[in-house]
């Protein structure tokens, strides 16, 4: 077909014209007077079965960006950075506790099938003395960099005395912040995640110790009334695959606030007019399938259910025979979160369930809704239409400081042994980057950052580097020589080490 | 996250690039492939096949731009589909589109020798290049990524007639070009 010939011509056109085609709007530069968005997103996870809409990993390029590989006064910045590992403290300070402390990095493979290193097994470990003529019984915290959703393999093994302990787990917030959403080509919007992706940035967040003390105090609450309209007996003819059920109404919007779960989209307008609309699911999938409006403020007054033979919610596209029951209800806003949560992980993400209890992860969505999402004094643009997929999948997978508390004695000029054991994934540059740092693994350790403690002495030491060789660090190890244990000093913030693994 | 991470985690065989990648392409993927199919199950079918054929080509491929390539894969396979699919059923999406691209076909009378694809691929990019910015994006987006007349003249703010005379008079315009390079189809 000669008409096939000009597509498929006009598929291979540069990529530069199709990103700017992408990116570019047709409007003339002047204000919109309403915005339409469109959402296939929950529909394209379930139907992937991965559902975590991860933003893992959303480290900066530019401004930080295609830093990879860039200079560093103190070490590179990598495109994925994984975190320092940081020191332990206690919960209140002690001078009579004199600290020395012992890092070391097991670069073993992780299997034998390994092919080749990726990251450490890192063994932090202290001797923590009483200097006092009493025994000290006080909290110790270990903080460590991760997420709720890997937290399984992030989580250290703590040991006091070489007996393991059960440590109260603390999660502190979401580490980073947002961006344009072209990232650093861009930055004005909250649009898109900016995680940390240096040492520095977990200084800035956690020096003057309010992020501990965060971490600490207990999670806000979602003691809200809300109304709740719920979908269910969803109906469409059956011979169109992608009829779709929209709901209308107009609010006030400095009365009322909308989340939506379970919708593909929807239109906004400054006058308050409001459409949602979800694709009615198919006849296998309608007994699972959650939908749910959760109106905060003042309730809707009337609505209009619309039917239509697919996305596009407009004029002449109506469709006959879309229906669904629409149930009204009054119920306290962390009950419906709470269920939401557990239909998420069940529709969406049961891969990756976190391993906490319920509660907190509520907490921690609970503090996200009110730091960024609707509730928010400061909505961030990423969650202004308030999905509730978005703020559950992203307190999941967005990184933090996780605190690790637990009780320790030291006796009366006696000491104790603390060791935390861990997996720790390497900071690095992606391959296809153009970075010099292609292949290389960066782990950080700060000495001071977050904590009471005061370290005597500070060493740190390596294990099985066969199969490693050192790039750059400041640690002062010495491969060739045989240099595998060195003393550090307590006074520098931080020390870096970049290995390549040898093929 | 940006293009390099995702594509990072492709090399590095993450599997988060996949989810990645449908968190920030998923629905322009989609929409391509539904403006061309017109079919929610095909689309989302084609969509997921886009995410295996990424995953299976990068490395080696290492894409400058992944939305482009992306959007590439999703032609590829929507088209493909269809062309599968219409003799059981018509799919509006990809008709309109052709049948609208007809325009942009020099008299066969005219010229006799059959070009090679990338040739063609050379003049359009060629002609694209001479647009101003304006008509290179609204040619771009309704031959491209499918967008609907009434989407792109609501965007325009202008009537969709006003719009679908611009987009005529892009084909004609287009069509001249690929005459004037001799090429026939």
């Amino acid at each position: 077909m000669k008409e096939k010939k000009i597509f498929d011509a006009l598929t291979e056109v540069r990529d530069q014209y199709v990103e700017e085609a992408r990116t570019t709007s047709l409007k003339k530069k002047q204000a919109f007077t309403r915005k339409r968005w469109t959402i296939a997103a929950a529909s394209l996870f379930v139907m992937l079965g991965i559902t975590a809409m991860t933003i893992r990993n959303g480290f900066p390029f530019g401004g930080n960006a295609g830093s990879g590989g860039a200079g560093h006064t103190e070490g590179s910045i990598f495109m994925s950075y994984a975190g320092p590992v940081f020191p332990l403290t206690l919960k209140a300070s002690d001078d009579d506790i004199i600290a020395e402390r012992n890092i070391s990095y097991d670069f073993s493979l992780a299997t034998e099938e390994s092919l080749r290193v990726w990251g450490a097994s890192v063994k932090d470990s202290y001797i923590l003395s009483n200097s006092s003529t009493s025994d000290k019984k006080i909290m110790a915290v270990y903080p460590f960099a991760g997420s709720f959703m890997e937290l399984g393999e992030q989580l250290p093994v703590v040991s006091v005395d070489k007996h393991q302990v059960l440590p109260e787990l603390y999660a502190g917030g979401y580490s980073g912040g947002f961006t344009g959403v072209y990232g650093s080509d861009n930055p004005d919007g909250s649009e898109n995640i900016l995680q940390l992706d240096s040492w520095e940035g977990y200084k800035s967040l956690m020096e003057d110790g309010n992020y501990q003390n965060n971490a600490f105090s207990p999670y806000p609450e979602l003691s809200q009334q809300v109304t709740v309209y719920t979908f269910t007996g969803f109906q469409a003819p059956e011979e169109y695959d992608a009829a779709t059920q929209a709901i209308s109404f107009t609010i006030d919007p400095d009365k009322t606030m909308i989340m939506q779960y379970g919708f593909n989209g929807g239109e906004y307008r400054e006058d308050g007019f409001r459409r949602f609309s979800y694709f009615v699911p198919r006849p296998e999938q309608r007994h699972r399938s959650t939908k749910l409006l959760i109106v905060i403020g003042d309730d809707i007054t009337d609505y209009n259910l619309e039917g239509y033979k697919n996305g596009a919610c407009e004029a002449g596209n109506e469709l006959e025979g879309v229906s669904a029951t629409v149930t009204r209800s009054v119920q306290d806003l962390s009950q419906v979160m709470r269920q939401l949560i557990g239909d998420f992980f069940e529709q969406y993400d049961s891969e990756y369930v976190p391993v906490v209890s319920k509660d907190m992860f509520l907490g921690a969505v609970t503090e996200f809704f009110y730091q960024y999402g609707l509730l928010s004094e400061s909505v961030r643009d990423r969650y202004q239409y308030g999905m509730v997929e978005d703020i559950i999948s992203e307190t999941n997978t967005l990184d933090r400081v996780f605190y690790l508390e637990f009780p320790i004695t030291v006796p009366a000029g006696g000491s104790i042994t603390i060791t935390a054991d861990m997996h720790k994934e390497p900071s690095y540059d992606f391959y296809c980057s153009g970075s010099d740092n292609k292949g290389i693994q960066g782990y950080d350790m700060v000495t001071r950052l977050g904590s009471n403690l005061l370290f005597a002495r500070l060493t740190a030491e390596l294990i099985s580097t066969e199969r490693i060789e050192i790039v750059r660090q400041n640690f002062g190890f010495d491969l060739s020589q045989g240099v595998t244990r060195v003393e550090l000093s307590p006074g520098l913030e931080h020390y870096y080490l970049e290995i390549r693994p040898l093929e | 996250m940006e293009d390099m991470q995702i594509i990072g985690m492709f090399q590095a065989r993450n599997e988060n690039a996949i989810k990645e990648t449908a968190v920030k392409y998923g629905r322009l993927l989609y929409s391509i492939a539904f403006n061309l199919l017109s079919n929610h199950e095909d689309s989302e079918e084609i969509v997921n096949d886009t995410y295996e054929k990424a995953w299976n080509t990068i490395p080696p491929q290492c894409p400058s731009s992944l939305s482009a390539y992306l959007g590439r894969i999703t032609r590829n396979l929507s088209i493909n589909h269809w062309h599968k699919q219409r003799a059981q059923k018509r799919s509006g999406g990809v008709k309109v589109l052709l049948s609208e691209l007809h325009d942009c076909i020099p008299n066969p009378d005219t010229v006799e020798a059959r070009i090679e694809t990338m040739e063609l691929v050379r003049v359009i990019d060629r002609w694209l290049t001479e647009l101003p910015v304006d008509n290179r994006v609204l040619f771009l987006r309704r031959y491209w990524f499918g967008d609907t007349v009434n989407r792109l003249a609501d965007e325009a703010a202008v009537s969709p007639n006003k719009l679908a005379g611009r987009l005529y008079r892009l084909r004609r315009s287009l069509k001249r070009a690929l005459e004037k390079e001799g090429i026939s189809l």
